[in-house]
């Protein structure tokens, strides 16, 4: 506990503690005067006077001094430094301390930084404060929650290390508004020791702290964070001679470098390398390295590898080349159809490779329930309209996850149909106008979001002479809409799984579609989104359960696969943003973030403000002026205090 | 020492209290008052006429004037008698006033100056109403104003005594010593003062009027306060002349101060006997008949010399 003084110049005032020194010795007790003729008798008696200032008139001496140097305390304005005794003022403080443990954490010197900071926020604490410890990356984990600075145990912070999982501000701030809301405490300050990476703050954070809460950052970047790391691997499978190959390149970046740099690249397969490519890398930007192509007969695990550097984390990538899987089709022709009406589909899917495509075609009447146990989707291109049993099977079949694509053209009745939820209309004759086109193409669902590029293929070249009159429910997806803005393809979500109206044929009865080039592909997104097919990622970014590394898991019961988990790569980026932004982005105002400096010592002035001290000393002094008025005028009514008296003593004259 | 006002022994004194004479504006009208009440409150005047009288006779001693042989002695008793007469009373009569700051001191009656100045008004009234030379001198450590004596400057002694003000400090040598060489003709001087001097300093100032021949009278004036030291509040006691503070606590001063103040009086007038200047203390408070007593006292001694 410390005392000190918010203006310490009014301190030089207790010289005026010499005043009733000078008053008592010169034993001048008033300042009444009175005119005498001549004082040339009254010079010649002999005083008396040091002996009866010290012995007469001590108690009066000190209640004087004391209460100059009180009024001197109080004008100087006091408080006491420490937290402990700030308690009875503005006092103790809730004190959150967030540390960022994501990997990034991990560059350098960084997370040294970050444990001595922390150190020093916890031994800056007074007895009364309360600190809460909260580690956070993606998720915010607290440590200790509204505990004394002494309930710290020492091997906590010494057992912290960097996380494998990137920045996210927003779970953190959130878990210290939650502190600090609950804590009764008077002061409440936010202490955010991190990277201030910009990635950390995807999106604007939807939280503010108390009203009154000091935030202060604590930067551990110091200087430049110059950094290269692999940024992503592109696998291309092809076949080649010997069968199927891989080829591997790796697109490396780096930041906040001062002169390209080569860096050897390394290709692992499987645990070996097997080859090795120099990259020559700019101070600032990307570079591609591009490794031969290398046998892929069999799922394989691949790891390009360059020398660690700074930030360790992003200077190896894993994936997983997989061969792939296969999607089973099943595709219902009507008995009347001859077997010509699916030719074009049958053909479209058969090229298919990832994923590929097993058809089995089959007559609509002959369907079995069997048939649909290991089928991903069923294609009834004008199959006709369906009879009660497959109805209801087909229905199960989607219910249970399976998908159908329904093609409605000449046969389908007009009315209700099993697998819609609303009934076919009549047939639209566009023939006389050179059909119909699509004029309206959703880019932004996976069927069609390969044509977002036009470049990717021309949609509105296909015609169609005829169509059925529909009109679903508007909540129902329409994929794609003709020229007169009639529903052309839907996705209808039933169950666990999904019918795609197609409301055309699939043939070239009522389209010329399937001589266009496009359609292949369009039966192909058709079918694996049908099917609710997802493509296996070569690579999975960490989670808080799985390390970065390779792991071996069972996908379904009996299919084991390989899985690559890397470093979230939004993490390499050591971007930084403005800390005073992040934090004024979470006040209630901005004059509510202070910065390091000022923060390093709490504000006096609020301190004293709080503490108040100088309101007792003046009472306390005046109190002391009042006895003091008190006992003099008791002084001078017996005529005691110091002043002239006729000395008899020899040797005493002044 | 404790001087008994005279007012309160004599009835009909009150008309020349100082205090009732302070209202009166015209220091002139203030001295006749005074005077003429002075003169005509005489039952019995001890004085016989100031004109040239017949004294006595003594005997003949060589180197008498023989002229002064009364010869109608010699023929009745055939021996020489020489005859004495009465003094000339048409001497110079000059008024040593103190215009010090000291005497604006009054707390107990009217300040000492204007006490000092009434006395010289009257006496200069008195003076000149006996066709005596009137002259006057004010001085604080030097000369401030001279009168030289002339039976003409009664109006200007008494306008003069009208305007002036308490300044400076405190000297006798000074101003006395010029006086005595200014003033060659011998003549009666009155000393008004305070006299806050050493009283070595006081005679030494004042004996060589003597020396010169001058018949000197000594009017020691003083507030009562000055004399009792009858103050109660301890306060600084500030020198109205030099300023010097002292913090005094009259209670425990008094007696001592009393004591020095009498002895401080006691030897004046014990020193100035002997060098035939006489001493009177006045203080404030009494009458100023007691001057013209005192006066006229010294004036029959006077006119006793043979």
């Amino acid at each position: 506990m410390s005392l000190a003084f918010l203006v310490p110049a009014f301190l030089a005032g207790a010289l005026a503690i010499g005043l009733p020194i000078w008053v008592h010795l010169r034993n001048r007790p008033k300042t009444d005067t009175v005119e005498f003729p001549s004082l040339m008798f009254i010079e010649r008696i002999p005083y008396r006077a040091v002996q009866r200032q010290q012995l007469r008139h001590r108690l009066l001496f000190a209640m004087r001094c004391l209460a100059i140097l009180l009024l001197v305390l109080a004008f100087a304005r006091p408080f006491f430094g420490d937290s402990v005794a700030t308690s009875a003022g503005r006092g103790a403080r809730e004190v959150v301390v967030l540390l960022d443990r994501s990997w990034s954490m991990g560059y350098e010197g960084h997370w040294d930084a970050a444990m001595d900071a922390v150190r020093t926020e916890l031994a800056d604490l007074g007895g009364a404060d309360r600190v809460t410890l909260i580690a956070f990356d993606e998720g915010a984990e607290v440590l200790i929650e509204s505990g004394a600075a002494a309930a710290v145990p020492d091997g906590l912070l010494a057992g912290l290390q960097p996380g494998h999982l990137a920045t996210s501000y927003g779970a953190a701030i959130r878990a210290a508004a939650r502190v600090l809301d609950a804590s009764t405490l008077p002061a409440r300050e936010l202490v955010l020791v991190s990277d201030f990476q910009r990635t950390g703050k995807q999106s604007e954070l939807e939280v503010r702290l108390p009203e009154g809460t000091a935030m202060r950052p604590v930067n551990v970047v110091q200087g430049a964070t110059p950094n290269a790391g692999i940024a992503a691997l592109n696998l291309t499978r092809s076949a080649g001679e010997a069968g199927p190959e891989l080829a591997v390149s790796a697109r490396l970046t780096r930041q906040a470098g001062t002169e390209a740099l080569t860096v050897p690249a390394r290709l692992l397969v499987d645990g070996e390398e097997v080859q090795r490519r120099p990259a020559l890398l700019p101070a600032a930007g990307a570079a591609r390295v591009d490794f031969d192509p290398v046998p892929a007969d069999v799922d394989r695990r691949i790891e390009v590898q360059i020398d660690p550097d700074a930030l360790a984390g992003d200077d190896v990538f894993r994936a997983v080349a997989s061969q792939g899987e296969t999607l089973r089709v099943l595709l219902l022709d009507n008995p009347t159809s001859g077997g010509d009406d699916s030719l074009y589909v049958a053909r479209a899917l058969s090229v298919g490779t990832r994923p590929a495509f097993e058809v089995d075609r089959q007559v609509l009447r002959d369907l079995r329930l069997a048939d649909l146990a290991d089928t991903d989707l069923v294609i009834l291109n004008d199959a006709g309209d369906l009879d009660t049993g497959t109805a209801t099977a087909l229905g199960d079949f989607v219910e249970s996850g399976g998908g159908v694509v329904l093609g409605v053209a000449e046969l389908a009745s007009a009315g209700a149909h099993p697998l819609l939820p609303f009934e076919v209309g009549p047939i639209v004759d566009r023939s006389g106008d050179l059909g119909a086109t699509l004029g309206f193409v959703d880019t932004a669902h996976p069927v069609f979001e390969a044509y977002r590029n036009p470049e990717a293929g021309d949609l509105s070249g296909a015609r169609f002479y005829r169509y059925r009159s529909i009109a679903p429910e508007p909540s129902e997806g329409v994929l794609a809409r003709f020229d007169d803005s009639s529903p052309a393809v839907l996705s209808i979500a039933r169950g666990e799984g999904r019918v795609i109206l197609w409301n055309s044929s699939l043939d070239t009865f009522w389209t010329d579609l399937p001589l266009q080039p496009i359609f292949v592909p369009v039966m192909h997104e058709l079918v694996k989104y049908g099917a609710g097919y997802r493509e296996a990622d070569a690579w999975f970014d960490a989670t808080a359960s799985r390390a970065p590394g390779f792991y071996r898991e069972e996908e379904e019961p009996g299919i084991v696969a390989d899985r690559a988990v890397n470093l979230a790569r939004a993490e390499a980026d050591l971007t930084a943003m403005d800390p005073e932004e992040l934090l004024a982005s979470v006040a209630w105002n901005s004059g509510a973030a202070i910065d390091g400096e000022e923060a390093a010592t709490p504000d006096p002035t609020a301190i004293e403000a709080g503490q108040s001290l100088w309101w007792y000393l003046v009472v306390v002094a005046m109190i002391m002026l009042l006895a003091e008025t008190a006992l003099s005028n008791r002084l001078s009514s017996r005529a005691s205090w110091g002043s002239a008296e006729p000395d008899t003593s020899p040797g005493t004259e002044r | 020492m404790a001087v008994r006002s005279a007012t309160e022994s004599r009835p009909g004194a009150r008309f020349i209290d100082p205090r009732v004479l302070a209202r009166i504006d015209r220091l002139d009208f203030l001295a006749r008052t005074v005077v003429e009440g002075f003169i005509g409150g005489l039952h019995r005047s001890p004085y016989r006429g100031l004109s040239v009288d017949f004294a006595e006779h003594r005997q003949y001693l060589p180197g008498d004037d023989i002229r002064l042989i009364d010869w109608k002695v010699f023929g009745r008793t055939d021996r020489f008698y020489i005859k004495q007469f009465e003094a000339d009373s048409n001497s110079n009569f000059t008024v040593l006033l103190d215009i010090s700051r000291s005497m604006a001191f009054g707390k107990a009656g009217i300040p000492k100056i204007d006490y000092a100045r009434y006395m010289a008004a009257c006496l200069a009234y008195f003076t000149g109403k006996q066709r005596d030379r009137i002259g006057l001198v004010t001085f604080n450590d030097d000369v401030v104003d001279y009168i030289p004596p002339s039976a003409k400057h009664l109006d200007q002694v008494l306008h003069t005594l009208d305007r002036v003000e308490p300044t400076g400090n405190s000297a006798l040598e000074r101003p006395l010593w010029k006086v005595t060489d200014a003033y060659r003709r011998r003549g009666i001087m009155v000393l008004i003062s305070d006299l806050y001097e050493p009283p070595e300093a006081v005679l030494e100032a004042v004996q060589r009027l003597g020396y010169r021949g001058h018949d000197l009278i000594v009017f020691h004036v003083l507030d009562r306060a000055e004399i009792d030291f009858d103050f109660d509040e301890a306060a600084n006691y500030v020198d109205m002349e030099t300023d010097a503070a002292v913090p005094v606590l009259p209670d425990r001063l008094r007696d001592r101060y009393r004591e020095m103040v009498a002895e401080h009086i006691a030897t004046l007038r014990a020193e100035l006997g002997p060098r035939r200047i006489d001493y009177e203390l006045f203080d404030t408070s009494q009458p100023l008949d007691h001057a013209l007593f005192a006066y006229m006292s010294m004036r029959h001694r006077l006119t006793r010399v043979r």
